[in-house]
């Protein structure tokens, strides 16, 4: 099965770090900006499907903003990052979830992650905030770091998962137990990873 | 082909002249300028002493090359182009196709790209002036001082500021130079004066990569004149005085003014003249090596996925800084149409360089980091001759197709 998941986020939140770091397990410090779109793919294995990631790393000045609907129109899943020293970044977090609800409606799987967990003391978007947000909308919300290899795990899985379960369902021609439509379907999470590990807050809230 | 014979007479070692260069007016130099002739291989020395690491031999061998490759035209240019009351800017440009030596190549370049005067008694008295000029305008955009910090810009510019200040420490990440503080403060400026002065484009992601090799070249400069060379993890505090630091910074946003005003549409929203200049390049490719342009299509890699970045930082992104430097001698030197015209026709001749690599991959994603950043490997290894093998098969590729445009349809 292969499955397309598009990475969406304003500019050095670290969305190409993410990336890196997920699949090629590397990390740089300074990474250089995305222009136009990059892109990396990994097997992953969801109960007992094995899908192919497609991950699409887009770029994150506002001037490129116009260019996302060419990768998340046929997407499975939407990896929203914001970095969570930058309230900004987090506004623009709730401009790509209106973007996508309307555009592709619930078809789309978001996760949201907040990124750079690691400079938790220099945190500026308030936890509440965001975790009331992700379940008013639908999403699921994971703190990651790319720089020490935290919840990108989790964040990948969650969001394999709900995109494998609604392809099965799609196939199987089964309205079932989950309803693609309308962005609050209500999806179980599987995330056995062990959150004991993880930075504060981290695990799904749907 | 009358083009290419003309091309390869410019290669004619036997027009080199023999003698030392002099001091040249407006040279990137503190007061006691003019300390005449370079020397390499003290230059080439300062290298071994100064380039620590594993990649010390590698560039040893790499400054060694590309300097020896450029060498006919070294004192060439130096004496007989350089020293003239008058330059003849299209003999100038000639020589500066094949290669410049670093030792002279911020100076060609600040000619070519028409902010040096060519009379030679004007030269220092207008250079003094465009700078000044520059450091004025500085303090009116209210970027002056140190710091980040600038209650006196508008909103808007409020948020320019904030995209050019999150690209500033992902400029180069592997040369160290650039994010010395006063380098990073340098691009700040220069990016932000650029922007606000060019509205229609503003800042666009990539255009801080544009000013490296212009502040590698005036460096280099600089240094070489005090017969020492540029390295990656130079100590800038201890070895640039403050001064030159300057006149490095308002020409580097003078000639990138310069470059970026035959390229204004790539850096308009949509980025209309990018957007032909990749589809120009499908075209020639399509035409010059159907096999690749079959592989990339029948695997679904389109052009724009990864020329996108070619045409919109120039090459920096897949070559190193001493190659880069020396791929745009050719360009700027190809005047107006270096970077507007000729440039898709590089972009091709680098596919085609490639084109047997590219063929032998036939997974998306392989292919797609092959052609995003895995050829950067690939270039990490070339000297004066694969640039030029690369130039020349640019130019036949120019000379068959730019005035064949029904060729391309």
């Amino acid at each position: 099965m292969r499955l397309k998941v598009v990475l969406l986020g304003e500019g050095r939140v670290g969305k190409t770090s993410i990336l890196f770091r997920y699949i090629r397990n590397e990390f740089q410090e300074k990474q250089q900006s995305t222009l136009q779109a990059s892109y990396m793919d990994k097997k992953i294995k969801v109960g007992t499907t094995t899908a192919q990631l497609s991950v699409w790393d887009t770029a994150g000045q506002e001037r490129f903003h116009a260019l996302g609907p060419i990768y998340y129109r046929d997407a499975d899943g939407a990896l929203l990052v914001y970095d969570i020293t930058d309230s900004e970044s987090f506004t623009k977090v709730r401009k790509w979830v209106k973007e996508l609800r309307k555009i592709v409606g619930g078809d789309i799987n978001i996760v949201i992650a907040g990124n750079k967990i690691d400079l938790e003391r220099n945190r500026q978007v308030e936890e509440k905030e965001v975790l009331e947000y992700a379940k008013s909308v639908g999403a699921t919300h994971f703190y990651t770091s790319a720089k020490q290899n935290l919840g990108l795990e989790e964040c990948f899985t969650d969001l394999a998962t709900k995109m494998v379960q609604q392809n099965l369902t799609k196939l199987q021609g089964l309205a079932g137990g989950f309803q693609p439509k309308g962005g609050k379907s209500k999806l179980v999470v599987v995330d056995d990873t062990g959150e004991g590990k993880k930075s504060s807050g981290g695990g799904g809230c749907c | 082909m009358s083009g290419l014979q003309g091309f390869l007479g410019k290669l004619d070692p036997q027009k080199s002249q023999q003698s030392q260069p002099s001091a040249v007016p407006g040279r990137l130099t503190t007061s006691s300028r003019g300390k005449g002739g370079k020397q390499k291989s003290k230059a080439i020395k300062g290298w071994e002493e100064n380039e620590a690491g594993g990649d010390q031999q590698r560039d040893d061998q790499r400054a060694d090359s590309n300097d020896n490759g450029a060498a006919m035209n070294n004192l060439k240019i130096n004496d007989v182009l350089l020293s003239e009351p008058n330059i003849n800017l299209e003999n100038l440009k000639s020589s500066a196709w094949c290669g410049l030596p670093s030792s002279s190549r911020g100076e060609v370049w600040r000619l070519l790209l028409g902010y040096s005067p060519t009379n030679r008694g004007r030269r220092e008295q207008v250079l003094e002036r465009k700078r000044g000029e520059y450091w004025r305008a500085i303090e009116g955009c209210g970027l002056g001082g140190e710091g980040h910090d600038h209650p006196g810009i508008t909103k808007t510019e409020q948020v320019l500021l904030r995209q050019i200040l999150v690209d500033l420490p992902r400029t180069a990440p592997s040369i160290p130079l650039f994010h010395h503080p006063s380098l990073q403060l340098l691009l700040k400026r220069v990016l932000y004066l650029w922007s606000v002065r060019n509205p229609a484009c503003s800042y666009v992601q990539g255009l801080n990569d544009l000013c490296c090799p212009f502040i590698w070249s005036f460096l280099e400069e600089y240094l070489q004149e005090n017969n020492k060379t540029l390295t990656k993890g130079i100590d800038v505090s201890r070895e640039i005085p403050k001064q030159i630091l300057q006149q490095v910074e308002s020409d580097t946003y003078w000639c990138l003014t310069s470059l970026l005003s035959s390229i204004q549409d790539h850096y308009t929203p949509n980025q209309p003249g990018l957007q032909k200049q990749v589809y120009t390049l499908s075209k020639i490719v399509e035409r010059t090596d159907s096999d690749l342009y079959n592989h990339l299509q029948s695997h679904g890699v389109e052009f724009i996925q990864f020329a996108f970045k070619w045409c919109n930082c120039l090459l920096v992104r897949e070559f190193d800084m001493y190659t880069i430097c020396r791929l745009w001698d050719t360009h700027i030197s190809e005047g107006g149409e270096g970077f507007s015209v000729f440039h898709v026709y590089t972009c091709a001749a680098l596919l085609g360089r490639f084109s047997e690599t590219i063929r032998g991959i036939s997974d998306f994603g392989d292919l797609f980091q092959f052609l995003q950043g895995g050829m950067k490997d690939m270039t990490e290894s070339w000297g004066e001759e694969e640039v030029s093998v690369l130039c020349s098969q640019a130019f036949v590729l120019k000379s068959l197709f730019q005035n064949s445009q029904a060729h391309l349809g």
